[in-house]
């Protein structure tokens, strides 16, 4: 049961939130090619080590956090806003 | 057979308790464990093991003493050197047959050369057929306690806790740790196996019950520390997130729960002390296994906390305490071997693997310390390793020439100690939802529909009487939990631009629209009618069980993607009460009590939003909108008003033939439209073209969810087409999800949606075929679950009544 550094509401529990997913970049609709595109949704970097992905604060202040964490030992660095530290 | 009162004695000698033992009387004294009361009244077998059914005694006289485990009452697998006696307990040897003396599953012994570690990878295996035969009989003989499947549920319960200090442990280090912690401002939490704190001082010796008086007055005397007894730390997490099982909690005076079978609590602590005290080692000798030898903190448990005499020591070549007194320490003599004489003796007595299992395993090739436990089983029973693990090394190491260091032990997982089934589901809550109208549906005899959390009515009794009542009268159906959504804001028709597939910037106010929304990869996700209400504010309804997805979908786009959109948005799904009131005389009810809306149908055409006051509760809002096909109008009420409005509309309507209609018979009207239900007619693969939605998608935006995709799909056009389908018989309703066949065994689509219409008298179906099959006239063939084949025509359109929508219009 990690811990989610919310910056809205503080440490709180993994289980208020959703996880959402790594976050990858989504290209331009009208000039990416279906490689290009469908690498979007589908494919992540699933790194051992530390990864940036996105989680849904459902059963707190429901916004969306960017979170840094390393995927091998669990650490969470630290969970901003989406358009970055405030 | 009891010895004079020791000084640390935790029996009561003025309090007997009476229990049966394999059914004969015994009796025992508060403050005994099952087996030091049986222990002193004689008794030195308890169980049989579990392979060769060996007598078995006491071994180390605690919870994880492998001879132990006795079956009281209803509850298998108790642990007897650890479980306090109580008055009435029927307690019973487990797995013995006929009894515990004279077992006739020892035989098992005779057939021990064939029996060693791993025989079942080679034995009982040919032939096949013997396989049911083989299993009765192996079963028997490895079963452990009786569970009874009507026992009565118990109640566990489940707690969260939030400290600065774990504890684990109870014995000196512990309590003096909390102690010092708890005086330095901590909020600690002691957690102790035993029943009482103290460890090793209990029975120790007159220093020792000195040292634990003292540490037992600081400990209670010390605000901030919560004890907590006959519990376990059963695993550590991340960031010291704690499970403790906490058996039988008491009410704290003493007397234990008995509603509460056990509590798991989840605690996240800053810090966690460990202070488990040691788990005595057994010595490996052939006999090691045998009743009465015991290890030397068995002894001074038995004699010094209960006072029951010990038949002998298992002292190393010390004559044997037989006689009173409490039982000094006793002088270590050095061996070379520590442990393992010259002969083998038992490694793992729940498993019954001796060290001669252990080096026959190495002969075999298993020689690391994880092979060697899968293959003999060593260290897999009831204590996990606690007892068994490090001689199996030490075995093993001498059996392959390396040491214990070098080959290292197995794997430790938690937990740490057994947990019931029952703790770790806690109480399961199971939220329902209802309308504000749910008291009428119930009194009114609906069948209840579960829709996820919704209960819903299904119908009132006679889906096909309802059907026809909305065609050619009124009927008014509750659809609260439609997903609804309020936007606000300037921004909000570039919001809906980029989520639904059509176009948005000019539905004007008091205007209402379909949508469809895809998902990044083209996959139909929602559908619902999104209505502009007033400048700059807007409704979107959604499907019921996308409410809660599409929010928080709206949120992410608006929080995490560029740019900056003026739109708030308010899930507003329980703030109103949703009435669909449906049929030919619907606008004749409505104007009977909506004050404020001009409903003639040049004033309020189809696919229009008008604010009013409907039976008397003003900012209610309704559109034409028609799910069934029928002229029809959806009432959003303030959700405190539902029942009202809905009662009022059920009185003001009686003459005109109102009733209610539920999910089935609106499930029917809505196919006899060919409107599709996403999920239903479409799946996880379905883009968008596929649900014949080529009137909505609007390929010339500069951008939306999914957009390259369907770009790509339209070029293609390879995929399956959502069609109507109309079976030839027409009496034949075939069963959804019925594939559609070509040739002899070739899949080309299959039934989405199939019903028998009441209004057409025939079946009608929506379904999936392959594009060289999806032309107006086509005819194809449905398998059907019983092996017949139908054929069916595709249709040129979905809807199978009043495909120009000539009664929603009117």
């Amino acid at each position: 049961m990690i811990r989610i550094p919310c910056p809205h509401c503080g440490p709180r529990n993994s289980s208020e939130f959703a996880y959402v997913g790594e976050r990858t970049a989504r290209p331009d609709p009208n000039a990416a090619t279906p490689p290009e595109w469908r690498a979007y949704p589908y494919d992540k970097r699933n790194p051992a080590g530390w990864t940036s992905e996105s989680w849904y604060h459902r059963f707190g202040c429901r916004k969306y956090v960017v979170v840094e964490r390393h995927t091998v030992t669990g650490e969470v660095r630290w969970a901003e806003p989406p358009g970055g530290r405030p | 057979m009891r010895i004079g009162p020791q000084a640390g004695e935790v029996v009561d000698r003025d309090a007997p308790l009476e229990f049966t033992w394999n059914g004969r009387a015994r009796t025992g004294l508060a403050g005994d464990t099952i087996v030091s009361a049986l222990a002193a009244s004689g008794e030195r077998v308890f169980s049989r093991s579990f392979k060769y059914h060996r007598p078995r005694g006491i071994l180390s006289g605690d919870f994880l003493d492998p001879g132990c485990t006795v079956q009281v009452d209803d509850e298998p697998n108790v642990r007897g050197a650890h479980r306090r006696l109580a008055a009435g307990m029927a307690v019973r040897s487990q797995n013995t047959w006929p009894s515990l003396r004279f077992d006739v599953k020892a035989a098992n012994q005779l057939a021990g050369r064939f029996l060693t570690a791993g025989f079942y990878y080679k034995t009982f295996i040919k032939p096949q057929r013997l396989w049911p035969a083989y299993q009765k009989v192996l079963a028997r003989f490895a079963t452990g306690g009786q569970a009874r499947a009507d026992a009565p549920h118990a109640y566990y319960d489940k707690r969260y806790a939030h400290v600065d200090v774990i504890v684990a442990g109870g014995g000196p280090a512990g309590m003096a740790a909390a102690f010092a912690a708890a005086r330095a401002g901590a909020r600690v939490m002691l957690v102790e196996e035993e029943y009482e704190l103290g460890g090793h001082l209990r029975w120790g010796g007159a220093s020792g019950l000195a040292a634990l008086a003292e540490l037992r007055a600081a400990v209670a005397g010390q605000p901030g520390i919560e004890v907590l007894v006959n519990s376990a730390v059963t695993g550590r997490y991340d960031d010291n997130w704690t499970a403790i099982l906490q058996r039988r909690p008491d009410l704290g005076d003493g007397r234990a729960d008995a509603t509460v079978e056990e509590r798991l609590i989840k605690a996240r602590t800053a810090t966690l002390v460990v202070a488990p005290g040691l788990v005595e080692r057994p010595y490996v000798f052939q006999g090691n296994d045998l009743p009465g030898v015991m290890l030397g903190t068995a002894v001074r448990r038995l004699v010094n906390l209960s006072a029951a005499r010990a038949s002998r020591a298992a002292g190393d070549g010390a004559a044997g305490v037989t006689g009173d007194g409490a039982v000094p320490s006793l002088p270590v003599r050095p061996h070379p071997a520590l442990f393992r004489a010259s002969t083998h003796g038992m490694v793992d007595y729940s498993e019954d693997v001796s060290s001669k299992d252990i080096v026959a395993a190495a002969r075999e090739g298993y020689d690391s310390s994880e092979l060697v436990k899968r293959f003999t089983t060593a260290t897999m029973g009831p204590s996990q390793g606690k007892l068994e693990t490090v001689n199996t090394v030490a075995v093993l190491a001498e059996a392959v020439g390396s040491t214990i260091g070098d080959l290292g032990t197995t794997v430790w997982r938690p937990p740490y100690v057994p947990i019931s089934l029952g703790a770790l589901a806690g109480r399961v809550f199971e939220p329902v939802r209802y309308s504000p109208m749910q008291p009428w549906h119930e009194a009114h005899g609906a069948r209840p529909l579960v829709a996820g959390q919704w209960i819903r009515p299904d119908s009132y009794g006679d889906p096909a009487a309802e059907v026809r009542n909305v065609r050619e009268r009124v009927g008014l159906i509750d659809v609260t939990p439609l997903g609804k959504l309020e936007l606000r804001g300037p921004d909000v028709p570039k919001l809906l631009n980029l989520l639904y597939v059509n176009k948005w910037s000019k539905l004007d106010i008091g205007s209402v629209r379909y949508g469809v929304m895809c998902a990044e990869d083209g996959v139909v996700m929602d559908d619902g009618v999104t209505g502009h209400l007033d400048r700059d504010r807007y409704l979107m309804t959604t499907t019921s069980s996308g409410a809660a997805t599409v929010w928080e979908l709206v949120e992410n786009w608006l929080q995490t993607e560029p740019p900056d959109w003026r739109v708030h948005v308010t899930p507003v799904t329980t703030a109103y009460a949703s009435i669909n009131v449906a049929g030919p005389a619907s606008r004749e009810l409505l104007g009977r009590v909506t004050e404020g809306v001009d409903l003639s149908p040049e004033a309020f055409p189809y696919m229009r939003v008008r604010l009013g006051t409907v039976a008397g509760v003003p900012d209610c809002f309704m559109w034409r909108i028609g799910f069934t096909g029928e002229l029809s109008y959806e009432i959003h009420v303030p959700a405190a008003y539902g029942l009202a409005v809905w009662e009022t509309l059920m009185e003001r309507g009686a003459d005109l033939g109102v009733a209610a209609f539920g999910v089935k018979a609106q499930r029917i009207m809505r196919l006899e439209k060919g409107h599709f239900i996403v999920g239903q007619d479409t799946d996880g693969l379905t883009k968008g073209f596929s649900a014949g939605l080529d009137w909505a998608i609007k390929l010339d935006k500069d951008d939306f969810v999914g957009k390259p995709e369907l770009v790509w799909q339209h070029r293609v056009n390879g995929d399956m087409r959502l069609v109507g389908l109309q079976p030839v018989d027409r009496q034949v309703v075939p069963p959804e999800a019925s594939q559609i066949v070509e040739g002899r065994n070739t899949i080309v689509g299959r039934v989405t949606s199939s019903r028998m219409s009441p209004t057409l008298g025939r079946s009608i179906c929506l379904g999936f075929v392959a594009p060289h099959l999806a032309e107006a006239g086509t005819v194809v063939t449905v398998h059907l679950p019983d092996g017949q084949r139908v054929p069916a025509i595709v249709q040129a359109h979905h809807a199978h009544f009043d495909p120009e929508g000539v009664r929603l219009r009117g």
